[in-house]
Parts: structure tokens; C-alpha cells; sequence
């Protein structure tokens, strides 16, 4: 026995299947072991696949095809060899493998075997009959054994229960576990799995002997292999998280222990513990590195798109080096279920189906995507179909939204009216007598109302409480070789502008299949949404509306109107009500459908070939319609009445990948993964929009009854055909799992390099050190897991169009001569595409028996060169133009620190408290240089003032202001000489502060006790700068026009009003531009409650039985709970910001 | 490893086929022309030639902005209401400092220097593909590109830096001969005024030799159907900047430099040449349905905006509310005043009538044709035109006689009595400026060069005062401060 008991090491690498599907394909069954002797039946479900028990069950999913017992092809030819030397050969050549007593051994003769072309059934029999051995297929592991007696042979059911030791395996919670591998001390090459019950049975000779279980996310557990009457129960112990061991790039799945990239990894669950809405707002609360940039515009719309950065940024973002197709160029790539996809679809994924989200930070981790990568990378992998019986599940997630708007503080009607008349509203400007008349008949008019008591609070006439929902049921299961997921999911969201929500809908179909070597995976799915804008408006068109007009309702079409014919007099302000009642709307749809197959096919156990594709197809139509009933059309003729805005996109992309794999170990120390894949795109879109005029009153915006086409307007057409290939190699070394070496190189070529360089070359080195495997501190029982890692590579960027060339446009209008051209962007020929040198340092470490857990993170990303596309003079007649200058340096660290005070997995007891926190600096250089060879204009040239070394584009500039003059109401600014002055200058502008706040992140706190978890999350945002535009616009700034608008409070009692004033806002009578100097730059320091979340999972209760319910789980939510700011702003311009609750429930059918 | 050499060989086959194809990643776009495909054939340039004058004659420049809102608003010819929009009073009230004139200012001045960019281009590009074109084509295009090109920086030193007469070493703005990202330094009144007359030196030469118009012996095609042929830039010689329309912009430049005897040289070359664009006739004004309201056989120059109309129904249309139409006022009064009570002034009496139920006069100019098959001047918007030449004459010319006899040609043309003498010279011309160039964007220029120290308003029907500086628009902070 001792020859078999090599322990072979385990192969560095986990295939893109995930371990669990492979785990559950084979499994000693019961079943199985009763018909023993009819070899030629199929094993559960049809499976041909054998595992050759331990080595395949370790490298876990290098599948090996034989073919069935008796069509197997045996020759031996041997003289006097031992029966073991037999058994190896027929080992090697069918490829089963042999479980048996040494004792048994011991009987055998084999003077001279002559077997030639025989199946395997009669090569075993003609071996082992005449030796008084019989064999036995336990999932097609040859156990041999003694031929038993004739009298229980005769009962085969007796004779199971004699020969099998069962036991169930379970989690900690008492949950049956599938698919661990239990194996023999004595020869681990001996290996079943436990099946979909957790339940197990391993053959009578293993009796006695010691048997190490072992499961992926469970820590390793040994036990005695003996037989009970009720059967063994063994428990596994829960290691921290279940996908922490294996890290998944999109393009491989990467074993945690010997990679040297910075990832961060979170399972469905984690994510749906912060929020049961989006992806996006659950991973900004988990990891400090994914940053989402507060659109204060936007607000809490739930059709906008939120900006998000990775690490800082590597672009100067600017839309001329953008065509209408491409995305932000600071924005991380998303990759799902391996293919590129977009934001949009990231959003509306529904939560239930997301199994993990990884996110890429570095260059060991990214530099495989090469071009693509320097932003980032975040990986979303679907819920995998699993084997078993097919279970039923369903979730429904509620949602409550309140709008917040304690931030506003605008003024009621007497001091909105007597704000108007110290700016000076009711003067007339060309000191007209007629005009005056007219002005204070206004001006009365408006008084009238104010002290008849008018003062309408017009904020929270477009809002409402939204309630939200969402229905996601799935069924998963299968046996044998096809195992199968369906689901599908509606969520219909409501805004809280009235009117404004969504409906997202997906379902999808996985289907795996699994013969021999090959698998086959195919996930198709349709998804969709319908986005509807509130035909309420913009939310500033009702902050902006006076109090001193009456609330009327919505059919009135005027708040004010003054009919008279006298041209003085003549006002009309139009109900926003009366507007919002019309049959106006904004909608768009989309439809999207997809297709990826994966098909992995092992050629050896070391060998292995991917293949893998996507075709994408969606439409997204959007229809602006505008009643022709609307206010905005009084003025205009019966045919151009009413207006509708369609536009409709069209993108069919394909991808088509392949990768070879090559993993094996040697000598136990040395293992080695190398990877080589190429990879091809093409992403086709295509555009076109028209404006419709002329609409009858009652039409519903149908553009058959449109009276043509808005006078001077075009069909609009954008078409884009984007290419891209890439190769990439990319090799793993590890030394005895402590030492590890990383190797990417990638080679992209891309449409959007231009003609002239079509191909980039990228790469990355990484190395890392398991501390913890070295002998000095295995024995170290406070630090269970301490690795060190560092990497360094070249990413690049390629969210840009292609600027090589001049490009000319048709202008849109036409003459006598026809048609013309025009130049719409002046080409950029010896531009250099940015690349991004990564230097990335990490450690991660967990002490004190898994109590405390730190990652800390420290890295620099080098853009050179940077494409600079500087906003240049308007003179030069190119709004922005880019060209290579200087360099971009953003370093940072950042670190997630968990502490655990109360660790008893075991009760099922666990505090944790968590910090998460990233400082960033970003700074640029090298810009000197570059800009003295530019001439002289060049280098004063204000636009490039603010590329200098040394600053970073998060730096605000604005003139310093001395504040306000109490003699004049003007403002004094400090020139750059320090000189006090009363003009203006744009030569006098400096840094006044920094938007990047001193340091981002969360605080967190979680408690999981039996079924019941909760967790508190707050984001934290010390020290930055902030230009309060609330201050800007509606204190000061506010032009004549403007002043017809509601106002902060602040522009009538902070402005400076009479000689004497000591004020902090100019002369309230000035109403021409103020330009923006450092009295409008705040500090700020934030906390806000991004995350409360309560949950109770039902378990063990009679009533789920009763219910036919396996379990139940109910979760609540409290998410943007609180906001505390040090600056007084206005929050939600557009749309406003809101608090929401949600409620989660999920069940699964038995 | 054989088995490793069957599957690698194959892999890397596959992919270098992949990779190796430079072809399939050279993708040109198909919604848009790259420019040295789009300079391979002569339709690429009769295209980029058109595109200039095309974007000239768009709603944001002399289709509309230049000419019938931002100059004619300053020079106080329309009425403001105290409920017009206040950011249109600002800037009949010179508050450029006020948001809405800032952004219109701001937006002129971009608008001017993209198309100087596009003409910048247009000539490089005439430079590095011309060989495609024949001689006289590429004559014709290079020359109409450089007086172009004068007539846009004329404009911006007319609008941004102080008159020339005030201030000619001012340094202004800047000069661009060339496409790129270098910005140009500032240049002084002078150094601009004389770029601009040499590339009007350069376009005359090149289109004296070229031009058709030469030999044309009416340049404007008021009727009947035009063959433009392959070469379209070949006809309609009035909207194109042809010879005699570069001759009349070296007189405005000249006079605006106050090099009067050149000035008055220039006049004079298309005076000598006055039959090829004819005063207009009873006859071109009698027929309702096609009057000839813009009097396009004389227009030396013209754009051509087919949104016209458009911007007539947003302007000027009696159905606008009242404190929306722009109007000479709610009583004839100051009509009265500029036409010096002489209704029967063609261009008070075609242009100002009380129609569309308003009870006072509305503006005309602009009104689409009921006709609009016939007429080939619909769209048209004057750039320059003859009745200003003879007015440059007038004022050029020393013998008072010889001065007189210019403006009363206009005068009698207009179907006013003739002056037997002078009054007042400069008042009389001035009157005359006022009197034609409504909705034309001139009289505002005229008021600056002589530096005029109050301006008859519409709105007050009284002088309004108006200081050296309010001629003079601020640079915007596009230019000072781009973000």
C-alpha cells in the first residue's frame, strides 16, 4: 500500500468552473454500490465522467474522459509481477483508480497476465476471479475485496448496509454540506463526495481508518471512519469567506494563497447586506478604493448614472476626445460573467443573482486586460447552476424613499418680494417714466399677495413617497450532466419626483453540461428597462418658483397673467403645475439579449483549452415629448405646437475568446500556471433622432400626427464601429506555496489608437511572500495568515475616440449650392496614447485566531504620457484639443481593518467593528518641461495656468478675495502681488483648496447572533474643499434674469446692503456676475448613514416545514439615512436627494 | 509536449490570424469624412468651401445674431417693453456684465474664431491637396477663403477692440494665420486691420483673374432657374465674397481705418461698375407676392440662412406677444423721426407696416414670400451692398458736390426727394445709415467709428448717451479664463 501513498500536491490553480459544480458531479452513492455488479450501468445521471479520484478531485475540474468499463481497451502483458505493479497499469490505462486492503493483496498470484485489447470488466475479471477476489464500482473506483459468501451475496440489501459506513456532513448552522471530499489518511487518492443531503457513505475497508474531510470556504476536519448505528456526524467549521480563496479575474480564476495583485472580493450576501438596490452602492460601502463622485445635480434619480472612479483618476476627463458611443475615461471596466459590459447594465443587475463582485485594483491583477485597465477593473459573476434537486426560490425586495429637503432654505414671500426690490427688479433699467409705471404696478401686485397671507411652499409639490419593488424567482438544479438555472426578475422603481421611476426586467437560462473532458456552459439572457423622467421637471423649476404666487390647480394655466395689451404691463407666468398635468413625458426603453457559451476542454491534467463568446444585441429608444399645450409653445403657431424628441441606439457587439492553460506541480514545490489567450471584439453602434413638430392638442406625442419636422432639422445619424484584439500571456510560479511570482504581458490593438500606431503592448511583474508558511511562524499561534505582495506593470486607456485625423461633418443646414462640410475636430497625428505605470505594495494579515483581519494597500499610478485635452482659448477656434504634456501621480493607501472582539462561529456568534479608508493624492509634473518648449503665449496662457507641477486636478482656483468692502458692497480681491484691488483679473488666480478630501471612507459595524445579523454602515470625509454653488448661484451671482427666481435666504439677509455693512456677500443691487473667488470655497467634513441593515434567517422551525420552506430569510434596510455636513449647500438641485427603506424577503422551496 | 506542440501550433496560428490583420482594425468612420479622403476629389473642396459660407450663414453668426439681433439691438433700433426679456434689455442698455449679454458676447466670439479655424484649414488644406482643383477653380476658392477670413477678424476688431480712430495700438485680439493649439498673441487694431487688408489684396488679385462676376453683366440671378453645374461656386456670384464684394470690404476697412482716399479708390471701382448690381426698381417691389423686400439686386454680398423664416416667426412675427416682438415701438414716433416723416421712403413704406393685428408698425424685412416659387432671393440676408459703397463715397469724398451726388443717388433710388445741399454732411449720411441698414447689423459699426455720443433709441424715442467704452465688448472669459 505504501507505493500508492504519494501524496501528490495540489495544482495551483481552480478552472473557471466554479468548484462547487464540480465537486457535485461525482459522488459515491448508495445506488451505486448495489448493482456493483452490473458494471456497464451508468453511474447517477449518465455521467461518463470519472474522476480519477484524488488527483482530479484536487485539481478539481481537469476532467478526464474514459470510456465506459467495457468498451475500454486493456492489454497487459507481464511476468511475475506483483499485483500492484497489475493494478498501476490498469490504473494508467483505464484511468480508474483501486481501493484495497493490503491484506487482500496478499492472496494474489499473478504468474502471467496476457490480456490484449480486452475491456476493463474482463481484464478485472480474468485478474481477480481466479484469485477469490471480487470487485466492486463505488462511482467507478474499483474497490476490491474478498468474493463474499454465497448466502449474502444472494441479498444485495443486506449486504449494503454492510459494506458502507454512512454519515452526513454539516456547516456550523446544522446545514447539510455538498460536495465535500472525503478522503482516506492512509491514501488520499481514495475520495468521495458527500451528496446533495450532506450525506455520505464510504466502502466497509475503509473501517478504522482515519478520513480527512475538506471543503472550499470550510476549514479542513478529520475523523475516524467507523460504523455507527445512526451514522457519523461530522461538522465543518466555516473559514472567513467563501470566495476569499480563489480570485476571479474575468479571465481566470486565480488561487488567492499565490497571487500578488491587490483585489478585494465580496460575495452576494456581503453585497446585499449593505443594500438591496444596487451593486454600485453596496461596493462604495464595502471598499475604500471604489469611490462614488457626489453628483449633486442628479440627486437620487433613479435614471442617472453615477460616476465612479477606482484608485483616483488617470484622465483628464473631457468630451472632446470622446465620440457620442464611449464611456468615462476615469470610469473601471466592468466585466460580467467574463465579457466587457456597461454601467447602465451593472445598475439595473438584480442583486439575487450576483454570486461575487471583485474588484481589480492593481496592475498584477488588471494588466491582463491591458488597454482597457488602468482604471480598474470590477468582476461580476452570476449565480452558477448546482447541481441537485431542483430548488425553488423567491425574493422580493420593497423599497420606501423620502425625499430629503432639509437642506433647502429658500425665503418665503415677503422676504422673496423685498429681495426683488433691493436688487433693484422693479427700477427700470432705461429710467423710462412709462416703464416705471409699469414696474410698480408689478411690484403692487405681487405686495398684494404677500399681505393677503400668500406664501405657497412650492418644494414639495413634485415629490412624493416612492415605494419600489422588486420580484426575483429562480429555479436551480439538475443531475447528471446537465444542470440548469432559470430566473427571472421585475423591479418597477418609483422616484421621488412625481412621475419618475423604472421598470427593469431580466430573465435568464444557464444551462452546464458536462460530458468527459469537455464542458459546456451557456448563459443567455434578455433584460430590459423602461425609464420614465418626471413630466414634473427639473426639481429646481420648483425651488425657483416664487412663494407670493397662489397655489392653483392644474387647470390653470397661469399663476399670473396681466392681458392687457399695453406692452408695460404685459406678464404671464406660467401654473408648473398646469405643465406637469400635460401629456408630456421623457421615456427611454431598451431591450437587451446575450448569449456567452464557455466550453472548457481538458486535454491532460495539466492541459487545458478554453473557448469562450458573447454576441450582444440591444436597443434603447428615447421619446421627449412635450404637449403642445405647454406654456413654452403660447407664442409659437398652431404647426410648430408641441415637440417630440426621439432618438434610438443600436449596438450588436461580439467577442470570441480562447485560452490555454497549463498547471502543473513538480517535485511538490514548484508550481507553475501559465495562461496564453487571445481575444477579439467588435462592438457596432449605431444612432439616429429626429425632432417632430406641430402636434394636435389632444395628442398623445405619436409622431404620425406631427406637422413635420422642427424647421432646419435633420435626421441625426452616429455610427461607430470599434475593434479590438488582444493577446495576453500570463504565468504564475509558486515556490512551496511561500514564494510567488506573477508575469502578464498583453498585446492590444485597438480602432481607437489610430492608423498610425494600432498596437500596445502591456505588462506586469508581481511577486508575493506567504509569511505564514514558513516554518519560523507556523507554529505562531497568534498570526494565522500574513502575506506580503508588490507589483509593478504598464496599463493603459482606451476610453477615447480616435483623434489621428481631422474629421469633417456635414453641416446641418443647406444653401443654393447644396450641401457643405465643415471641420469638426482638427486631428492630433503624433498623439501618444496614455499609459499608466501601476506600483502597487499590500499586505494582508489575519491574527489572533481570525479575530483581527487588516489589508492595507499602498500604490502609485504614473500616467505618462497624459493626453491633456486643456480647455484652450477660444481663439484658437478648438474648444479643447489634446496633446501630450506632463504626467499624472496618483498615490494612495488604503486599508480595511476588521475586528472581531466576540469570535464564536461555533454558537454562531460574531461582533465585528470595520474600518475602511483611502487617502489619495494626485499630482501632476513634468509639465515645465513640456510647456518651455511651447512658446511664450503658450506657457501664460490661462488654460494652462492650472497644469503646473506640483498641483492635481482635484485643485480649485479661484482669485482670493479680501471679502467684502463696507463702504462700496464690493468685492476685494488680493492680486497676485498682494495687492488690494477692486477688478477682477484672471491673472490673480490661484489654488484656494483641494476637492480630494484629506481621507474617504466607512465605518462599520456588524453583528451576526444565530439567525439574526445587522450591521451599521457610515461614510466619513475629512477635510476637503468644496465650491458651494448653492452659495455661488443663489446668494450671490444672480443676474437680472435670475431674480425673478426664489433665492436663498441667505442673498437677502447676508448681502451687504448699506455703507457700513460688514457683509460676506456683495451689494445686493449688484446683480451682474460675480466671479468665483475663494469667499465661495468651504472646508468640509462629512458623515452621513449610508447603511443600516437588519436580518433574521428562519431555520429549524417547524412551521417552514409545514410551509414547505427550507428557508426563509427577511431583511430591512436603512440606506442614506443622515446627512451632516460643515457646509450649509443645497443638496439635489435637479432631482432631490432621498432616505429609503427597504424590506427584503427571500425563501426557498424545499 | 507533442501533445502540447498539437495545441500550440494551431493556438498561435489562430492567433496571429487574429492579430496579425491590420486591415481589420483600420476602421473609418461612416458618419463622418476624414480629411484626406474627403481633399482627394474637387467635390470636397466645392463641399468645404460651401461649408464655410454655410456656417457663416447660420442663427448664431450673420444668419441671424450679427445682423438682425446683437448690433441692431445696441444701435437702439428696436423697443423694449419693461417685461422683454431682461437679459435683451441688459444689452440694449450695454450691461455686458449682466449673464445674458456675457454668454452672447462669450458666444460670438467662439463662433467667429471656429470658422476662422475652419477657414484657416480649408486654405491649408487647398495648400497640401489643391492639385486636384483646376487653376481658376483653385484661384477663385483660395481668394474667396482670404477675403473670408478678413471679413470675420474685421468683425471681431469692429466688436472687441476700441475704434480704430480711438485707439489703434491697442493690442486686441488675437491673430491666427494657421490651425493648432498655440494660441496666438494678442495683436494691436493696426496690426489686424493690416492682415486683414493684405488678404484682401491677395484674394483681388487672385479673383481678378477668376472671378466670373468679371463678365457678368447682372451679378444677382433674381429669377428663373440657375444651372450651377459642376461648378456651383461659379454662379450666384453675390453669395459668394466675389471680387467686387472684396473691392467693397477693402472701402469699409480703409474708411474704418481712416485712410479715406483709399477708401474712397475702392468705392469708386464698383461705382464705375454700379450696372452690374442695379438699384431696385418699382417693379421688383410692386407684385405683393414677391416683392424684393431686401433689395437683392443691389447686395454686393449676401448670406443665405434657410432658417430665416424661422427666426422672422421668433422675432418679428405680429403674432409674438408684445413684450416679445422686437418693434421700432408702440407709435409710430421715432419711424417717423429716422425716415424724417417721409412715409413714402421704400424702406418705410415695404418694410414698417401695422399688420397681424398689432396697432403699430411691424417689421417685414424678413417676411417669407406668399410667392415662393418664383424669386431666387428668399433666405437672403445682406452682407454688403452698394447703397453702403456710395455712402463710403460720400463721406470719402472732399468735394462736397461729388458727395452730395453719391447720396442723393440712394435717395432718389429709395424714393425720397433729393437734397438740393447738405444740411449737415455727417448728420445726413448718418441719417442715411440709420435709414437703411435696419436689421442689417451696420448702423452699430458706423456710431463706433465716428465714435457717436448718443444714439436716437427706439424704446425712449429720446438720445440715449452712450460712453467710449460701451463700444467696445469686454474679451470673455472663454478667451481669459477657459474652463
Amino acid at each position: 500500500m505504501k507505493e500508492f501513498n504519494k501524496t501528490r500536491p495540489r495544482v495551483p490553480w481552480v478552472p473557471l468552473l466554479s468548484t462547487a459544480q464540480i465537486f457535485t458531479a461525482a459522488y459515491w452513492s448508495k445506488q451505486q454500490t448495489s448493482d456493483h455488479h452490473n458494471i456497464k450501468h451508468k453511474p447517477v445521471g449518465g455521467n461518463n465522467t470519472n474522476f480519477r479520484l484524488l488527483p482530479a478531485l484536487l485539481t478539481a475540474g481537469l476532467l478526464h474522459v474514459y470510456g465506459s468499463l467495457s468498451a475500454q481497451q486493456i492489454s497487459i502483458n507481464t511476468q511475475n509481477a506483483s499485483i500492484r505493479q497489475v493494478l498501476q497499469q490498469l490504473e494508467k490505462q483505464s484511468g480508474y483508480s483501486f481501493f484495497y486492503k493490503d491484506v487482500d493483496m496478499e492472496k494474489i498470484r499473478t504468474n502471467k497476465i496476457i490480456l490484449k485489447n480486452t475491456s476493463l470488466k474482463e481484464a478485472l475479471k480474468a485478474i481477480l476471479e481466479p484469485n477469490g477476489l471480487d470487485y466492486e464500482i463505488v462511482n467507478k473506483t474499483i474497490v476490491i475485496k474478498s468474493i463474499p459468501k454465497k448466502a449474502t451475496s444472494s441479498n444485495n440489501n443486506n449486504r449494503t448496509d454492510q459494506i458502507t459506513i454512512t454519515g452526513r456532513i454539516v456547516d456550523e448552522t446544522g446545514l447539510p454540506v455538498i460536495g465535500a471530499t472525503i478522503r482516506l489518511k492512509s491514501d488520499p487518492r481514495k475520495a468521495i463526495q458527500s451528496m446533495s443531503n450532506g450525506n455520505f457513505s464510504l466502502p466497509l475497508s475503509a473501517d478504522g481508518q482515519q478520513a480527512l474531510v475538506s471543503m472550499l470556504g470550510f476549514e479542513d476536519s478529520e475523523f475516524t471512519a467507523k460504523k455507527t448505528s445512526t451514522g457519523l456526524l461530522i461538522k465543518l467549521k466555516r473559514t472567513e469567506r467563501i470566495v476569499d480563496e480563489v480570485i476571479v479575474t474575468g479571465m481566470m480564476e486565480r488561487k488567492k494563497e499565490s497571487f500578488t495583485g491587490a483585489t478585494a472580493s465580496f460575495t452576494g450576501e456581503e453585497l446585499k447586506m449593505v443594500n438591496n438596490q444596487n451593486i454600485v452602492a453596496s461596493l462604495r460601502a464595502l471598499d475604500p478604493s471604489f469611490i462614488q463622485i457626489e453628483n449633486n445635480s442628479i440627486g437620487s434619480n433613479p435614471n442617472a448614472l453615477p460616476t465612479i472612479e477606482l484608485r483616483g483618476q488617470t484622465s483628464i476627463a473631457t468630451s472632446s476626445l470622446r465620440d457620442e458611443f464611449s464611456s468615462d475615461p476615469n470610469q473601471p471596466l466592468f466585466i460580467l460573467d467574463g465579457f466587457e459590459s456597461d454601467l447602465r447594465t451593472i445598475m439595473s443587475l438584480d442583486m439575487n443573482i450576483i454570486k461575487s463582485a471583485t474588484i481589480l485594483k492593481d496592475a498584477a491583477s488588471t494588466a491582463i486586460y491591458g488597454s482597457r485597465a488602468s482604471n480598474g477593473v470590477v468582476v461580476i459573476e452570476t449565480i452558477k447552476p448546482v447541481a441537485g434537486k431542483v430548488r425553488l426560490s423567491y425574493t422580493s425586495d420593497l423599497n420606501l424613499e423620502f425625499p430629503d429637503l432639509s437642506s433647502y432654505n429658500m425665503m418665503n414671500a415677503a422676504e422673496k418680494l423685498e429681495f426683488e426690490r433691493l436688487s433693484g427688479r422693479y427700477t427700470a433699467i432705461s429710467n423710462n417714466f412709462e416703464q416705471q409705471i409699469a414696474l410698480d404696478n408689478i411690484y403692487n401686485i405681487r405686495l398684494q399677495n404677500v399681505l393677503r397671507g400668500v406664501d405657497t411652499y412650492w418644494l414639495d409639490k413634485p415629490i412624493q413617497t416612492a415605494y419600489s419593488q422588486r420580484h426575483s424567482l429562480s429555479a436551480r438544479g439538475g443531475e447528471g450532466a446537465v444542470v440548469f438555472d432559470l430566473g427571472g426578475n421585475y423591479r418597477t422603481t418609483k422616484g421621488a419626483m412625481i412621475g419618475s421611476g423604472r421598470e427593469d426586467w431580466g430573465a435568464n437560462i444557464n444551462l452546464n453540461y458536462r460530458t468527459g473532458k469537455l464542458n459546456i456552459a451557456n448563459r443567455a439572457f434578455a433584460s430590459g428597462y423602461t425609464g420614465n423622467e418626471s413630466p414634473y421637471g427639473s426639481f429646481s423649476l420648483w425651488v425657483n418658483t416664487n412663494p407670493y404666487y397662489e397655489f392653483k390647480s392644474a387647470d390653470e394655466k397661469y399663476l399670473a397673467r396681466t392681458e392687457s395689451n399695453s406692452p408695460g404691463a404685459f406678464l404671464s407666468i406660467a401654473n408648473p403645475l398646469y405643465n406637469a398635468s400635460l401629456s408630456s413625458y421623457n421615456r427611454t426603453k431598451n431591450y437587451t439579449i446575450s448569449n456567452n457559451l464557455q466550453l472548457t476542454y481538458s486535454i491532460s491534467p495539466a492541459l487545458r483549452i478554453t473557448a469562450g463568446a458573447q454576441i450582444s444585441k440591444s436597443t434603447t429608444n428615447s421619446n421627449t415629448f412635450a404637449s403642445p399645450l405647454d406654456t413654452q409653445f403660447d407664442e409659437v403657431t398652431n404647426d410648430l405646437k408641441g415637440k417630440l424628441t426621439y432618438r434610438g441606439a443600436e449596438s450588436f457587439s461580439y467577442t470570441a475568446n480562447a485560452m490555454l492553460t497549463y498547471a502543473k506541480v513538480f517535485q511538490k514545490l514548484h508550481s507553475l500556471t501559465a495562461n496564453l489567450r487571445g481575444e477579439i471584439n467588435e462592438n457596432n453602434s449605431r444612432s439616429n433622432g429626429y425632432i417632430a413638430v406641430g402636434f394636435p392638442s389632444a395628442s398623445n406625442g405619436n409622431p404620425s400626427f406631427a406637422f413635420g419636422y422642427q424647421t432646419g432639422s435633420k435626421p441625426s445619424v452616429a455610427t461607430r464601429i470599434a475593434r479590438r484584439n488582444s493577446i495576453v500571456a500570463s504565468v504564475n510560479y509558486s515556490y512551496d506555496q511561500r514564494y510567488n511570482a506573477d508575469f502578464n504581458y498583453n498585446i492590444d490593438g485597438s480602432t481607437s489608437f489610430g492608423s498610425n500606431n494600432l498596437y500596445s503592448p502591456y505588462y506586469s511583474i508581481g511577486l508575493s511572500w506567504n509569511a505564514h508558511k514558513e516554518k519560523f511562524l507556523k507554529n505562531n499561534t497568534w498570526i494565522n495568515n500574513l502575506r506580503i505582495r508588490g507589483n509593478i506593470g504598464i496599463t493603459g486607456n482606451q476610453s477615447f475616440g480616435n483623434v489621428s485625423q481631422s474629421i469633417f461633418d456635414y453641416d446641418r443646414n443647406v444653401n443654393r449650392f447644396g450641401q457643405g462640410i465643415f471641420l469638426s475636430a482638427l486631428g492630433a497625428p503624433d498623439l501618444e496614447w496614455q499609459r499608466t505605470r501601476q506600483t502597487s505594495i499590500g499586505v494582508d494579515g489575519t491574527f489572533f485566531k481570525n479575530k483581527l483581519n487588516i489589508q492595507f494597500n499602498a500604490f502609485d499610478k504614473y500616467t505618462d504620457p497624459l493626453v491633456v485635452a486643456v480647455t484652450l482659448p477660444a481663439s484658437t477656434g478648438l474648444s479643447n484639443y489634446p496633446f501630450n504634456a506632463g504626467t499624472l501621480d496618483v498615490k494612495g493607501v488604503e486599508t480595511i481593518v476588521n475586528y472581531s472582539p466576540i469570535y464564536r462561529p461555533k454558537d454562531q456568534f460574531v461582533l465585528t467593528f470595520g474600518l475602511t479608508g483611502a487617502i489619495t493624492k494626485q499630482r501632476y509634473d513634468n509639465f515645465n518641461d513640456k510647456l518651455n518648449a511651447l512658446n511664450e503665449e503658450m506657457q501664460t496662457s490661462q488654460s494652462l495656468v492650472r497644469f503646473k507641477d506640483g498641483y492635481s486636478p482635484r485643485d480649485l482656483w479661484a482669485a482670493r478675495s479680501l471679502g467684502i468692502d463696507p463702504a462700496t458692497g464690493q468685492e476685494v480681491f488680493l492680486s497676485k502681488d498682494g495687492q488690494q484691488t477692486f477688478n477682477y483679473n484672471t491673472n490673480d488666480i490661484v489654488v484656494v483648496g483641494s476637492s480630494q478630501p484629506l481621507a474617504e471612507g466607512t465605518l462599520r459595524g456588524t453583528l451576526g447572533y444565530k439567525g439574526f445579523t445587522a450591521s451599521v454602515i457610515i461614510r466619513y470625509k475629512l477635510k476637503s474643499d468644496y465650491l458651494n454653488s448653492a452659495l455661488y448661484n443663489k446668494v450671490e451671482n444672480i443676474s437680472i434674469n435670475n431674480v425673478e427666481n426664489n433665492q436663498d435666504k441667505r442673498a437677502l439677509y447676508e448681502r451687504w446692503k448699506n455703507p457700513g455693512d460688514i457683509a460676506q456677500f456683495k451689494a445686493i443691487a449688484i446683480t451682474g456676475s460675480t466671479p468665483i473667488s475663494s469667499r465661495f470655497v468651504q472646508d468640509e467634513n462629512t458623515f452621513s448613514g449610508e447603511s443600516i441593515n437588519l436580518g433574521y434567517e428562519f431555520r429549524g422551525k417547524h412551521w417552514l416545514d409545514k410551509a414547505k420552506l427550507s428557508n426563509l430569510r427577511l431583511s430591512a434596510y436603512m440606506n442614506d439615512i443622515f446627512y451632516t455636513s460643515t457646509v450649509k449647500r443645497e443638496r439635489g438641485i435637479d432631482y432631490p436627494f432621498t432616505r429609503s427603506i427597504s424590506l427584503s424577503l427571500n425563501a426557498t422551496l424545499k | 509536449m507533442k501533445q502540447l506542440k498539437k495545441i500550440l501550433i494551431p493556438f498561435f496560428v489562430c492567433a496571429y490570424a487574429l492579430t496579425g490583420c491590420n486591415k481589420w482594425l483600420d476602421v473609418k468612420p461612416e458618419d463622418k469624412f476624414i480629411e484626406d479622403e474627403v481633399f482627394q476629389t474637387p467635390q470636397g473642396f466645392i463641399d468645404g468651401l460651401n461649408g464655410i459660407y454655410l456656417k457663416l450663414g447660420a442663427d448664431n453668426l450673420y444668419g441671424s445674431e450679427l445682423t438682425l439681433q446683437v448690433p441692431d439691438l445696441l444701435a437702439q433700433y428696436y423697443y423694449m417693453s419693461s417685461t422683454h426679456d431682461l437679459g435683451i434689455q441688459a444689452l440694449t442698455n450695454f450691461n455686458y456684465d449682466e449673464a445674458g449679454p456675457k454668454n452672447r458676447i462669450s458666444a460670438i466670439w467662439t463662433n467667429l474664431y471656429v470658422n476662422i479655424t475652419n477657414i484657416n484649414k480649408f486654405l491649408e488644406n487647398i495648400e497640401t491637396y489643391g492639385s486636384v482643383l483646376d487653376e481658376q477653380s483653385k484661384a477663385i476658392m483660395s481668394g474667396e477663403a482670404h477675403a473670408l477670413r478678413a471679413y470675420l477678424y474685421f468683425d471681431l476688431v469692429r466688436m472687441f477692440a476700441p475704434a480704430y480712430t480711438v485707439a489703434p495700438e491697442a493690442a486686441t485680439i488675437p491673430y491666427y494665420e494657421h490651425t493648432g493649439y498655440e494660441s496666438a498673441p494678442y495683436s494691436t487694431t493696426k496690426e489686424v486691420i493690416s492682415n486683414v487688408l493684405d488678404d484682401l489684396q491677395l484674394a483681388e488679385q487672385l479673383l481678378q483673374t477668376s472671378d466670373p462676376a468679371l463678365t457678368m453683366t447682372k451679378v444677382d440671378q433674381t429669377t428663373g432657374t440657375i444651372d450651377y453645374g459642376k461648378k456651383p461656386y461659379l454662379q450666384a456670384r453675390n453669395y459668394h465674397l466675389n471680387y467686387y464684394a472684396v473691392k467693397g470690404l477693402q472701402a469699409r476697412v480703409l474708411l474704418y481705418a481712416d485712410r479715406k482716399i483709399e477708401a474712397l479708390a475702392a468705392a469708386e471701382t464698383i461705382i464705375q461698375n454700379k450696372s452690374k448690381f442695379p438699384w431696385v426698381q418699382s417693379t421688383d417691389i410692386s407684385d405683393p407676392s414677391t416683392v424684393n423686400r431686401i433689395y437683392s439686386t443691389e447686395v454686393l454680398f449676401a448670406f443665405e440662412n434657410r432658417n430665416l423664416y424661422g427666426i422672422y416667426n421668433n422675432l418679428y412675427n405680429p403674432a409674438l406677444a408684445d413684450n416679445t416682438i422686437l418693434t421700432a415701438g408702440t407709435s409710430p414716433s421715432f419711424l417717423n423721426a429716422i425716415f424724417d416723416n417721409w412715409p413714402n421712403d421704400y424702406r418705410y413704406s415695404l418694410n414698417w407696416q401695422v399688420a397681424g393685428g398689432k396697432s403699430y408698425n411691424v417689421f417685414l424685412k424678413y417676411q417669407d414670400l406668399s410667392n415662393t416659387s418664383a424669386p431666387n432671393y428668399r433666405y437672403t440676408i445682406a452682407g454688403l451692398r452698394l447703397s453702403e459703397i456710395f455712402l463710403i463715397a460720400a463721406e470719402c469724398e472732399t468735394d462736397p458736390n461729388k458727395s452730395l451726388a453719391y447720396l442723393n443717388e440712394i435717395r432718389t433710388h429709395r424714393n425720397c426727394q433729393v437734397l438740393a445741399e447738405y444740411a449737415d454732411a455727417t448728420l445726413d449720411i448718418m441719417k442715411e445709415y440709420r435709414r437703411e441698414f435696419y436689421g442689417e447689423g451696420q448702423l452699430w459699426y458706423y456710431y463706433k467709428r465716428t465714435n457717436t455720443a448718443s444714439i436716437l433709441s427706439a424704446t425712449s424715442n429720446a438720445q440715449k448717451t452712450i460712453t467710449t467704452t460701451q463700444y467696445t465688448f469686454p474679451l470673455p472669459l472663454v478667451e481669459t479664463e477657459p474652463r
